[in-house]
């Protein structure tokens, strides 16, 4: 920031001098146009991160206000119905907090993979793409966790579904039931660890991680797409991030804003009948979206008789994470062509199963509820 | 019952209206506001000797002609083919107490549709002046179709003590004027044509950004500016108007956009709420994106950004227009007739001699078998016979159709099945007691009295029951809802396992 010009700007009134001369404005937008964004024919995938950002603040102010009237413990259930039945536009919160959860994780996975396909996480931008992982995890948690809140019956019945799936496993098992059960089944205690780690826990992590991925952003500059790259005699075009960037993001922010409104207004989060562990589990009970592909894959694998079915699942979400977290290592200056090759095209195969497998997975649900 | 219903599964008949009428609005605002854009633009563009903005404005007119034209009359002529199916017995109301503002809405719409025509053809054939009247004259045949229809539109939600008492003593084709320039005229015509003001704008946005930016920058800069100039009268104005429109609401209607602050209970009544809020959010986004993607930097203004406010102008202009039909809940023509096609006067009759007792889509046999059934059982709730239960339910099916199939759908757009929410015999017949009740009954506010006799309510609370089963019985029974209830959580929809 240059400071050194402030002496030479004439001192004016008004607020705006007041607070430039105490905030710095003006450097500030020195500073923000100084910084270049590529524009070309991929621009629209740099807007994915600052929207993920955006659907963060709208949860963060939506949160509060749900916080206001949410009891956790015994009262749950009542006060969510209070939320969404009787309190003044808290059908409203409580419906686009649930929604721009969902659009928020929707951003991430495609930020994650236009990150990916642009090969972002190439030296030296291996702890942007670590940090942007570790983001993705916590907020898949942070949806996850929030399911259980209202306590009703669909929400216990899908914690207990995702809970279930580690039980067997010698390691995972005891540590997931001794950690966020909390007990022998899904219940008011599970609902209160959920409840702190969705509201303070996480949400800590996710600040930290998210100052660090900027930092680091701001560091080393946007990642350009490899034909952009690969033509050197024609310099990309650049815009400034401020104004000009930054104007783009606002009006894409605001129309993000209104579908978000929409998806309330038209579809409100509606509140099913209540936690009953006595009850038999409602038919076609299944995990939200985000986590359709690994569950459908470990159920698919589970179709295997004997232990193979069961290590092929486990094992193939391993290699999942391990290529993620590799990316940076089998890509890296030096490495044998195919190996630096292989990575964008493992990726997208990735890709192209868990789209199956969703698809596949609400299929099979569909084919169920059929009588 | 004088009329076949339009039985359509899922989206019901007045789905299929809204489809079709959403369309329909978006163009043919468009055609007027555009009708005005063009010969201001010609005007300013001759003033400054702007061959290159007379150039583009030619190519412009061609693409208005054919979206205006082409989809705005044929969308046009499938509001009148679904009205008619959807509400006959509306339709003709309309028809028999505005014959002459039809027909004088026709005539505009013939000069409209042939100046638009001539305009587009003449850019090179006619002089300056000549074209230039073209243009004009289009603008004010357009805009003198939406006078017309603006009274009917308004009509329907405030036709004004003056036409309702004339209504009342069988001389309504006296009170043609006062029904035309009724209380809502003037506020609605203010709010749509500042609608129609902003879709010129938005649609001329939409056009201007194929130009290419780096070509023909100074020019697509120019026509981008000056395109969004037209989004700003609504910004200024919209919030006056619509103030006054509300105030013409009457109360018991205006009270249903209170209804959905606190709730999203109540069936879809609470919709109307969260449609308004959609429509002043979708509306200050357009202006606050047009500002900062469209006026800073007109040249980068590219499909990307126009096509994502032309769907929120969608999204605006159906959300209030569903508003608005909602707003007129339970009436189709407020205080005269009723969204089931009975009129007011007519209830007390009906429910005497029966809703089907004239009803030509019933057959004599039928009509035959119904009339035994009343004789033998006075209380038609002791029915316990197969056969004469079968009659009765199909009984129940025909006031089914002409009374809820309006609104309703059996499991889609606004499902009975969800609604009655698994209620048996017992429970449905004492909904329809409600529905037939007085004015203290919750929902006389938003639904119309059912007219029934005896026999026929009880054929219905059958059909209901039966329709309400759901396909999957639960294995507890399902408890009685009680209808106050209003608290009462709505079921989980992806539960519920519909045919």
């Amino acid at each position: 920031m240059a400071s050194s010009s402030r002496g030479a700007r004439p001192s004016r009134g008004g607020l705006f001098a007041w607070l430039d001369e105490r905030l710095g404005l003006t450097d500030w937008a020195a500073a923000g146009s100084r910084v270049r964004i590529p524009d070309h024919r991929a621009t629209l995938g740099y807007h994915l991160g600052g929207l993920a950002l955006f659907f963060f603040a709208i949860q963060c102010v939506t949160g509060a206000l749900l916080l206001a009237y949410y009891s956790p413990g015994a009262g749950a259930y009542e006060s969510v119905r209070r939320i969404t039945f009787d309190i003044e536009f808290g059908w409203l919160v409580r419906s686009v907090h649930g929604w721009a959860a969902g659009l928020m994780l929707l951003c991430l996975v495609a930020h994650t993979v236009s990150a990916g396909l642009m090969r972002a996480y190439r030296r030296p931008r291996e702890l942007t793409w670590y940090t942007g992982l570790a983001m993705l995890g916590v907020v898949v948690a942070l949806a996850f966790t929030g399911n259980l809140l209202p306590q009703d019956q669909a929400g216990r019945m899908a914690a207990k579904l995702a809970l279930h799936a580690p039980s067997h496993n010698p390691v995972l098992g005891p540590l997931v039931e001794g950690l966020l059960v909390a007990g022998d089944e899904v219940g008011p205690a599970t609902a209160r660890r959920f409840f702190v780690s969705h509201v303070v826990v996480l949400p800590t992590m996710l600040v930290a991680l998210l100052v660090l991925h900027l930092m680091l952003v701001l560091r080393h500059g946007l990642s350009k797409p490899p034909e952009v790259l690969e033509a050197p005699d024609a310099p990309p075009r650049t815009i400034p991030l401020w104004p000009r960037f930054l104007a783009r993001d606002a009006a894409l922010w605001l129309v993000a804003l209104n579908v978000v409104g929409l998806l309330a207004a038209l579809l409100p989060r509606e509140l099913g009948p209540p936690a009953d562990p006595l009850a038999p589990a409602p038919p076609g009970i299944h995990l939200d979206w985000y986590l359709m592909a690994p569950m459908h894959w470990l159920r698919v694998t589970a179709r295997i008789p004997g232990n193979r079915g069961a290590a092929l699942g486990v094992g193939g979400l391993a290699l999942v994470v391990a290529l993620l977290l590799a990316a940076p290592w089998l890509d890296r200056e030096g490495a044998p062509e195919w190996r630096r090759k292989a990575v964008p095209i493992l990726g997208l195969l990735v890709l192209v199963a868990a789209g199956v497998l969703t698809i596949w997975g609400y299929l099979e649900l569909w084919w169920v509820s059929l009588p | 019952m004088n009329y076949p219903a339009w039985d359509v599964p899922l989206l019901g008949s007045g789905g299929v209206l809204a489809v079709v009428a959403i369309f329909h609005v978006m163009i043919s605002q468009f055609a007027i506001g555009g009708g005005l854009y063009l010969p201001w633009a010609e005007r300013r563009a001759r003033a400054q000797g702007r061959d290159d903005w007379l150039e583009y404005l030619e190519g412009y007119s061609k693409f208005f002609l054919v979206l205006t034209s082409v989809f705005g009359a044929v969308s046009g002529v499938g509001i009148w083919v679904c009205i008619g199916l959807a509400n006959a017995e509306a339709t003709s109301a309309l028809i028999h107490g505005f014959v002459f503002a039809w027909a004088i809405e026709w005539c505009f719409f013939l000069i409209e549709l042939t100046a638009a025509s001539v305009y587009y053809s003449t850019w090179r054939t006619v002089d300056a002046r000549t074209h230039q009247r073209i243009g004009w004259v289009y603008a004010g045949a357009s805009f003198l179709t939406l006078a017309v229809i603006n009274g009917i539109l308004t009509f329907m939600l405030t036709p004004g003590s003056p036409w309702l008492e004339a209504a009342a003593a069988g001389r309504a084709p006296d009170a043609f004027w006062a029904g035309l320039f009724n209380p809502g005229y003037w506020p609605s015509l203010g709010l749509r044509v500042l609608v129609c003001a902003s879709l010129a704008g938005v649609w001329a946005l939409v056009a201007a950004s194929f130009m290419d930016g780096r070509t023909r920058g100074p020019l697509k800069a120019e026509v981008v500016r000056w395109s969004t100039g037209w989004l700003v009268p609504a910004f200024a104005l919209m919030p006056f108007f619509g103030l006054w429109y509300l105030s013409t609401v009457p109360a018991e209607q205006s009270e249903l956009l209170a209804l959905g602050i606190s709730t999203i209970g109540q069936g879809t009544f609470t919709q109307v709420t969260r449609n308004a809020m959609v429509v002043l959010m979708s509306t200050a986004t357009i202006l606050a994106t047009t500002y900062l993607a469209a006026y800073l930097y007109p040249r980068d203004f590219r499909p990307g950004y126009a096509l994502p406010i032309l769907f929120l102008a969608l999204i605006a202009t159906g959300a209030g227009e569903q508003a608005r039909e909602m707003l007129r809940k339970p009436w189709v023509i407020r205080g005269y007739l009723y969204s089931s096609g009975v009129h007011a006067t007519d209830v007390e009759a009906r429910r005497a001699e029966g809703y089907l007792a004239h009803s030509p889509w019933v057959s004599e046999v039928e009509h035959e078998t119904w009339r035994a059934l009343d004789e033998a059982h006075p209380d038609p709730s002791t029915i316990t016979d197969g056969d004469d239960d079968e009659a009765l339910v199909r009984r129940g099916e025909m006031v089914f159709r002409g009374q809820c199939l309006s609104c309703h759908t059996r499991s889609g757009y606004r499902s009975l099945r969800r609604l009655l929410d698994g209620r048996d015999v017992e429970g449905t017949r004492r909904f329809l007691a409600l529905l037939e009740g007085g004015e203290d009954s919750p929902y006389r506010a938003f639904m119309p009295p059912l007219v029934a006799s005896p026999g026929e309510r009880e054929g219905l609370a059958r059909y209901l029951a039966r329709l309400a089963v759901r396909a999957e019985p639960s294995p507890e029974a399902p408890e009685e809802a009680a209808p106050e209830a209003t608290t009462k959580p709505a079921p989980v929809e992806k539960y519920l396992v519909d045919d």
